[in-house]
């Protein structure tokens, strides 16, 4: 190939790839100052936009006796987590070529019951994904979540939970990971991360989790009766409002960092 | 997950310490923790930290047939769940001896001695009354759960607040918050229980006991005290061969700390009903956002025997901080020396070379220096 | 040889079949195993049905019993399904109370109940507040090959087409109770939901009705609830990452399916009237 060719084709790449990095670059910029105003300010206004979430706070390591620990606020739902391990397994949970991951979901009240254990499964198996467990064969990962408060999207929030207390207790994840719970009013309407009370006037709610890299869906949940076209909708609404999330976390591990 | 197992070495070392009148954390040997209590945004709903040790308290409550020999009772049902999350080796499913151990203690304190007054639940005699639920997680386990369960259980039945009922010809209408105020349960006293760890044969006592401190004493023991100075639950765990005055001294110790405590609880109950009464936020959501729910906050490692040294030490002290991260990652705060069951040993030495630095003239560690390195 | 190469490297015995777009027992990726369904097969029971997805079989009884209904909903009836795994149908399960696999089967079916409304709950209400029906969804899995909230699901849906209900007369004053048991009316079911089951191997691999050897070596499943319309449930508890496209994909299989063992339960329903 005659050198100028060459030359002009480099140029030619190497001006997309600076043109494409800067459109990343001042996307991100929006969605983090979206996000910081979302969450500084604090209040909950009721004409919500499309697709922003309600305000978020996190605090890591506020446990010492786990591993990993994290509280994350979602509006008003509450969720408290905790990551212990790779630690010692028992024989007959014994996987030789991985590590064996249990998930705890406690309620506040009462005893847990079979529904827990249905939103343990979608969280364990959602951390699974997510961690590189065979990097730890013969041991145990135990994640556990604490309800504290719940005003609606529980187990997006304690998903969420769940992959800041694996952040923060270094277990080697492939990628993070945020869920989003987005409800279908009678209308089919979509109404992205709602609280407990725009909850009840709902037919349906779906709860998606999203991979950080290509945005594809690790886990979904739903509950009640709703239309095809409305599933994809709503999955293409939380998708876009996981980046407040993935953006939060990012924002979360600058800050921890420097503390450290 | 088994219980890790302290080593001798941090046995000997702890028991030392012990008869020397200092404790691992630097508290005194009648210190307590700093005991903070939250309120969350549902009726019933606390969060209790002494220290780093932290429970979570919810009231809940549902209408049921009341016992065949009590009809005109309501039900108090009190249950503590040693979440995993507190520790390691919790399990959830089985009830382990402890958690048997916590309730009846809480059930002894609380239950027993008529706090709630369980008449006032009833609404038809032999048909309907109020079953109160009492749960308590264990969120962090460092040290004296049972006080920390007791001041989340008060703090939780006295901000617990049920529907109003009415009986019509109808049957029975339920009214939600908004239509009717919710009422009060009816508290009679105000009962928590204080612990006491005893060392040496009753020479040495100490108040609010840490993990470790708990493990290695010769016996715990707890009083059940309410706010009026009477006492409501005696329980001695462990056996030690000391005389009756350490009973008296534990009591008047107990009797002046339920006072401070129960005064803690009413402030910060009154703090939340005026919130409440204004509208302003409150509950977790709030507690995070101005971090008093925050560990980072307080010192995760702090170096025991470090306040005994004159300044210029502890500014060395402070630099070694930055530099003895390990200490930290390894476990934090008084638990460094025994979170790492692997590593104890290793631990330990860790621990003991930051601290020799700078105290080898205060104190004379000599004899562990050399069981350090034996081991 | 093969048999060999399937022992010491069960993935790459997958993989490689996966690569021709074939699976190890001849299948296509989106071919289903053959099904039956076969419904009143328990004379004794309310309603019954038994349910083969390939190797796997779920047999569903149901009882019906005279109940108080809750304070909070007292105009409605229950519906309680009941999922048991005995270690008859896999070595994986152990005798004793129900494990975790089996709860969350029997949340999954009770949260479609819910979620579809196919029983009319009311319809189960005989006095309000006084009386109603419970009916006890009792599913017994024979043989655990994969696909087992499939036949769950299908097992559950042809069991309650089957029910038929005794006429019950309550005098509210006496509170006498008188069932009529020759007087039967039939249950009605508002919609026909149906589970259909994928296995994501990776992105490009998602395998129809996977068998348990499919299942245990794919990173995880999707169980679509469908009526043919609506959707009832898209359930993916983790397992490998999945683009939109592919999800629309499965919900669009997963449609035609349920039509298909629609007209299989009301093939079978007719059979037996006639």
């Amino acid at each position: 190939m005659p050198r100028p060719l060459l030359h002009s084709l480099l140029s030619l790449i190497l001006n997309q790839l600076t043109r494409v990095l800067h459109a990343v670059c001042s996307v991100y910029k929006q969605n983090f100052l979206a996000m910081n105003s979302n969450s500084s300010n604090g209040t909950h206004s009721d004409d919500k936009e499309e697709c922003s979430v309600r305000p978020i706070l996190c605090e890591l390591g506020v446990i010492t006796r786990p591993d990993g620990s994290a509280i994350l606020t979602q509006g008003h739902t509450v969720v408290m987590s905790a990551v212990y391990g790779p630690s010692e397994v028992r024989m007959q949970r014994l996987q030789v070529d991985r590590a064996y991951v249990e998930t705890v979901f406690r309620p506040k009240a009462g005893v847990p019951n079979t529904s827990d254990r249905l939103r343990e499964t979608i969280i364990r198996d959602t951390c699974e994904t997510a961690m590189i467990a065979t990097l730890y064969p013969r041991t145990t990962i135990s994640v556990i979540l604490q309800e504290m408060e719940d005003s609606g999207g529980l187990l997006a929030c304690s998903i969420n939970a769940s992959c800041l207390a694996l952040m923060d207790s270094g277990v080697s994840m492939k990628f993070l990971f945020a869920a989003v719970t987005c409800g279908v009013t009678e209308d089919d309407l979509i109404i992205v991360d709602p609280d407990a009370d725009k909850l009840k006037e709902c037919k349906a709610s779906l709860t998606f989790a999203f991979d950080s890299i290509n945005k594809n869906v690790i886990a979904s949940y739903t509950s009640g009766t709703f239309p095809v076209q409305t599933y994809n909708n709503g999955l293409e609404k939380c998708r876009q409002a996981s980046d407040f999330l993935f953006d939060f976390y990012r924002d979360i591990v600058r800050k921890y960092a420097s503390t450290l | 997950m088994k219980e890790p197992i302290i080593s001798n070495c941090e046995k000997a070392f702890l028991l030392e310490a012990i008869s020397e009148s200092r404790r691992l954390d630097g508290r005194g040997m009648f210190d307590y923790r700093d005991l903070s209590i939250r309120f969350g945004k549902d009726y019933g709903c606390c969060e209790v930290s002494m220290g780093q040790t932290r429970v979570l308290g919810q009231v809940s409550c549902e209408i049921q047939q009341p016992k065949a020999t009590r009809p005109n009772e309501g039900l108090l049902h009190i249950n503590v769940g040693l979440s995993p999350m507190g520790a390691p080796h919790f399990e959830t499913g089985r009830q382990s001896i402890s958690s048997i151990q916590l309730n009846r203690l809480l059930e002894k304190c609380i239950k027993d001695s008529k706090c709630i007054d369980l008449e006032s639940l009833c609404i038809v005699a032999e048909e309907k009354v109020w079953c109160i639920r009492l749960d308590l997680n264990i969120l962090n386990h460092e040290g004296n759960l049972i006080d920390c369960a007791s001041v989340a259980a008060l703090a939780a039945l006295s901000h617990f607040r049920r529907p109003d009922v009415e009986l019509t010809s109808e049957g029975l209408i339920i009214y939600e918050a908004a239509v009717k105020e919710p009422i009060p349960l009816g508290i009679k006293h105000t009962p928590i229980c204080v612990s006491f760890a005893i060392f040496n044969k009753g020479k040495n006592i100490v108040v609010d006991p840490s993990e470790l401190e708990e493990r290695v004493a010769e016996a715990e023991f707890t009083l059940g005290v309410n706010g009026y100075k009477e006492l409501c639950g005696v329980h001695l765990s462990g056996s030690t061969q000391s005389g009756p005055t350490i009973v008296r001294q534990c009591a008047n110790k107990a009797l002046k700390r339920a006072v401070s405590v129960v005064a803690l609880i009413k402030e910060t109950l009154a703090k939340d009903s005026e919130l409440r009464g204004s509208n302003t936020e409150r509950g977790f959501v709030e507690c995070v956002r101005q971090g008093t729910i925050t560990s980072h906050g307080t010192p995760k490692i702090c170096l025991p025997i470090k306040h005994k040294l004159p300044v210029e030490t502890m500014e060395t002290n402070h630099e070694d901080e930055s530099s003895c991260d390990e200490v930290e990652v390894i476990g934090s705060g008084t638990v460094e020396l025994k979170n790492s069951s692997v590593l104890a040993t290793d631990t330990a030495e860790q621990v003991m070379e930051v601290e020799e630095k700078p105290k080898v003239e205060e104190i004379a560690l000599s004899d562990d220096e050399d069981e350090v390195q034996i081991l | 040889m093969s048999v060999h190469i399937k022992t010491i490297h069960p993935m790459k015995y997958m993989r490689d079949f996966l690569a021709r777009n074939i699976r190890p027992d001849g299948r296509k990726l989106s071919e289903v195993r053959p099904t039956a369904i076969n419904v009143g097969s328990i004379s004794t029971a309310d309603g019954s049905a038994l349910v083969k997805i390939g190797n796997t079989v779920v047999i569903c009884g149901i009882k019906a019993e005279l109940t108080v209904p809750n304070a909070e909903n007292p105009n409605e009836g229950f519906v309680i399904p009941n999922v048991e795994l005995p270690p008859l149908c896999s070595p994986q399960f152990k005798s004793g109370p129900p494990g975790e696999t089996a709860q969350v089967s029997s949340q999954f079916l009770a949260d479609i109940l819910v979620n579809s409304k196919c029983v009319d709950l009311q319809s189960l209400c005989i006095m309000p507040d006084k009386l109603a029906w419970v009916l006890y969804c009792d599913l017994i899995c024979l043989d655990h090959d994969g696909s087992v909230l499939d036949a769950c699901v299908a097992a559950l849906v042809s069991a309650l087409c089957t029910v038929t209900l005794p006429e019950v007369k309550f005098d509210a004053i006496t509170k006498n109770k008188t069932v009529e048991l020759e007087k039967r009316r039939p249950l009605t079911l508002t919609c026909f939901p149906f589970a259909s089951t994928f296995a994501t191997f990776d992105e490009n691999s998602i395998l129809a009705d996977p068998s348990e050897e499919e299942e245990s070596l794919c990173s995880g499943t999707i169980s679509i609830v469908t009526s043919g319309d609506s959707l009832y449930s898209v359930h993916k508890p983790g397992g490998c990452q999945l683009s939109e496209n592919r999800l629309s994909e499965c919900i669009s299989k997963a449609q035609k399916r349920s039509l298909t063992l629609r007209g299989m339960v009301e093939k079978s329903m007719e059979s037996i009237k006639s």
